[in-house]
């Protein structure tokens, strides 16, 4: 007479199918962490470009141009966020602040209007306060690389890709 | 029974079954605690940094407006100023809800030498916020929170200061497009616009009895008679050297005169120094020459009917000498003539007397109603004679008819070092800070030393190397050795307040640069309020 097997001794494998369990889990969590570093690096990058492009349109007030104001973040991007040739300008008007895009950086800020090479804006005189503001899109930038959009079944859950804005005012020298 | 329990025992110490689980979930715990604690801290980070941009911003605003109100009681002064620096945090999103704020005037400390004053006299602001930033995962660990610190102290701006222009307004600068001719023709507005740019960014006005004040001098060359060799009515010039001077002081009896213009005394009439940089001749001030002024221009030196020898070719031109050369000991002449170096100084010149006196302007009251004393001189070249432009520094140009180049440089230093010194006009008061702007050609992509080809004026070494540049260089910087520095950058260093060993006071640029810009920048460095902490 043949006695059956006792199925649950065995153990070939387990380990195996252990390891590669908790391997996805953590690869994901590691990876998350980094996703999370970068995502830091880049909003704290955007706060120091903030206060930088603040302070030297401050003190260049008069003469610096909406387009001068693009270029310089372009020229002067910090780690973690990607510039590129500025786009989608929007000069601005005594009633229309001055907004742009350099890569994915969305700025936004006290206008210029111009009278020839000098800025006439009430806002830009001295002792007045002007403001900038930048808003980075990690979307399709290097800093994101864990996707956005998760779906599970009808459910679907979209992680936003912009960090949130920053603004800082200072006073115009 | 207790041969079963001993079983049970064994049995469970072999049983591996959710071993991984609790190991997992240790794991799981430990990477928690630890990604809990990146993010507590970046975000720390993240705000200690916007709560330090919020201080920066207030100490710089509540300084500017200390020093703006000067005129106010000091109580009055003090709380517009604390309340400039409040409204500042708050459009910073710092407040009384979300943090403990302090906000302090510092009193003026005056320097060694210069008279306590009676009352305390608040120029700086002090700012300190702390701030309580609440953790997300820390509080697993007993820290629900982090105190942040962050202070920040400003130095109001300078707003007190007299500030004259020397501007060089030779021939080389019409020839390079930078400044007007009307009778060759030629329109250049670099000047212009640099003054402009200059009045403009420190915004001075008579609403403001305490803020800056601006004058404008221009300058140039040496206005001679010249040999008529052959006595036949016409002006010989020899470009070959065979006679050993050309101009004359004393063949009709009359002497040279330096070529200066005080166009403006100080003043804060804004209007009336943007007409004289850049307005039209019906705008002029009145007094002012529009020859020379409304806007600024080169104004031509004609004697008359020149005959030009270079070895056996002659050139006639009846608008002789046209340019006046340059003499760079006339950028100080023009605002100290009393000086021993300015024997030549026209005699209006000379009756308008030191620039920063009171009778011009000049705001010269005891202890802090002293203003400060500022030059700037604005150069594109080296001392030289017209036309005899081709003589290296530091050598004799044979057409000068007095002192040879060299004497130039070794007097314009003089002069600096006098201007500079305390009592500089034998009446008390301060010396004058000089700052010079060397705006020189970078012709043929490299400086050539000891050579002037392509261009004899494109004499500035450092003016060929890129921005930003060595000098001025970030502050305490050293200046770069000799072998980085022409004669004329290391004469334009001497003669400009730099502190000893650096350049932090000369700013060359190449004329592919902007010019205007420069001086905007320069308005800005003079008289900014900076952070101090």
């Amino acid at each position: 007479m043949m006695r059956p097997r006792r199925r649950h001794q065995r153990e070939g494998g387990q380990a195996l199918v252990e390891f590669a369990l908790t391997l996805s889990v953590f690869s994901i969590f590691v990876m998350l962490v980094i996703q999370l570093g970068l995502l830091f690096v880049a909003y704290y990058s955007e706060t120091r470009m903030a206060r930088e492009t603040a302070r030297w349109l401050a003190v260049n007030s008069k003469t610096t141009t909406d387009d001068l104001v693009a270029t310089h973040m372009q020229n002067t991007m910090l780690p973690g966020l990607a510039g590129a040739a500025p786009s989608n300008q929007v000069t601005g008007t005594t009633s229309v602040d001055a907004s742009v895009d350099v890569g994915s950086l969305h700025a936004q800020y006290t206008p210029c209007v111009t009278n020839g090479s000098v800025c006439t804006d009430s806002d830009r005189a001295p002792g007045a306060t002007l403001y900038v503001q930048l808003q980075y899109n990690v979307a399709g930038s290097h800093v994101l690389f864990l996707p956005t959009n998760f779906r599970i079944g009808s459910l679907e859950v979209n992680v936003p890709t912009s960090l949130p804005a920053y603004r800082v005012y200072v006073l115009v020298e | 029974m207790q041969m079963r329990l001993r079983r049970l025992v064994a049995a469970a110490r072999t049983r591996e079954s959710a071993q991984i689980m609790v190991l997992f979930v240790v794991f799981i715990m430990v990477l928690l605690v630890l990604a809990g604690s990146a993010y507590d801290y970046a975000s720390i980070v993240v705000d200690d940094a916007k709560l330090q941009n919020a201080v920066d911003a207030s100490a710089l605003a509540g300084a500017d407006a200390l020093t703006s109100n000067q005129t106010l009681p000091a109580s009055t002064q003090v709380a517009l100023a604390i309340a400039t620096t409040n409204s500042y945090l708050s459009d910073n999103q710092v407040t009384s809800s979300n943090s403990t704020i302090a906000v302090t005037p510092v009193p003026w400390v005056p320097g060694a030498g210069t008279p306590t004053p009676v009352a305390t006299v608040y120029t700086g602001i002090s700012v300190n916020v702390t701030r309580n930033h609440p953790t997300a995962f820390w509080p697993l660990v007993g820290v629900p929170q982090v105190t942040l610190h962050n202070a920040g102290a400003a130095q109001g701006a300078s707003n007190m200061m007299d500030i004259m222009l020397a501007m060089d307004t030779t021939g080389s600068l019409v020839l390079t497009g930078d400044l007007t001719d009307t009778g060759m023709g030629k329109t250049g507005t670099t000047l212009s616009s640099a003054i402009t740019n200059f009045v403009q960014q420190l915004n001075p006005t008579s609403t403001d009895p305490l803020g800056p004040k601006i004058g404008i001098a221009r300058y140039a060359g040496i206005k001679c008679s010249w040999k008529d060799l052959n006595s036949d009515g016409n002006i010989d010039v020899y470009g070959d050297n065979s006679q050993p001077n050309e101009y004359t002081k004393t063949q009709t009896g009359t002497s040279c005169t330096d070529d200066v213009t005080v166009l403006s005394n100080l003043t804060q009439n804004q209007t009336n120094l943007v007409n004289i940089a850049s307005g039209t001749s019906g705008s002029c001030p009145s007094g002012v020459p529009t020859t020379e002024a409304c806007p600024l221009q080169h104004h031509p030196y004609i004697l008359g009917t020149e005959v030009y020898h270079n070895g056996g070719s002659t050139q006639t031109n009846s608008y002789f000498p046209y340019f006046t050369g340059t003499k760079e000991p006339n950028a100080i002449c023009a605002l100290m003539p009393a000086d021993s170096n300015c024997a030549e100084v026209p005699s209006a010149v000379s009756t308008n007397g030191f620039a920063w006196s009171t009778a011009n302007g000049g705001r010269n009251g005891s202890g802090t109603a002293q203003a400060h004393r500022v030059l700037v001189i604005m150069t594109d070249g080296q001392d030289e004679a017209w036309p005899t432009t081709g003589v290296a520094p530091n050598q004799t140009d044979y057409a000068f008819p007095e002192s040879p180049a060299s004497q130039y440089d070794s007097m314009f230093t003089s002069l600096a070092t006098n201007l500079k010194a305390n009592n500089p006009d034998g009446n008390g008061g301060p010396g004058v800070e000089i700052y010079v702007v060397g705006y020189f050609c970078t012709d043929g992509g490299s400086y050539q030393s000891g050579t002037y080809p392509p261009n004899n004026f494109c004499e500035s070494q450092i003016a060929y190397t890129s921005a930003p540049r060595a000098c001025p260089g970030p502050p305490g910087a050293s200046a770069p050795s000799s072998s980085q520095l022409s004669p004329i950058d290391q004469l334009l260093i001497q003669v400009s307040s730099s502190s000893p060993g650096t350049c932090d006071h000369y700013i060359p640029l190449s004329k592919t640069e902007s010019l205007p810009t420069v001086f905007s920048q320069l308005a800005g460095t003079i008289s900014r309020g900076r952070l101090t902490q």
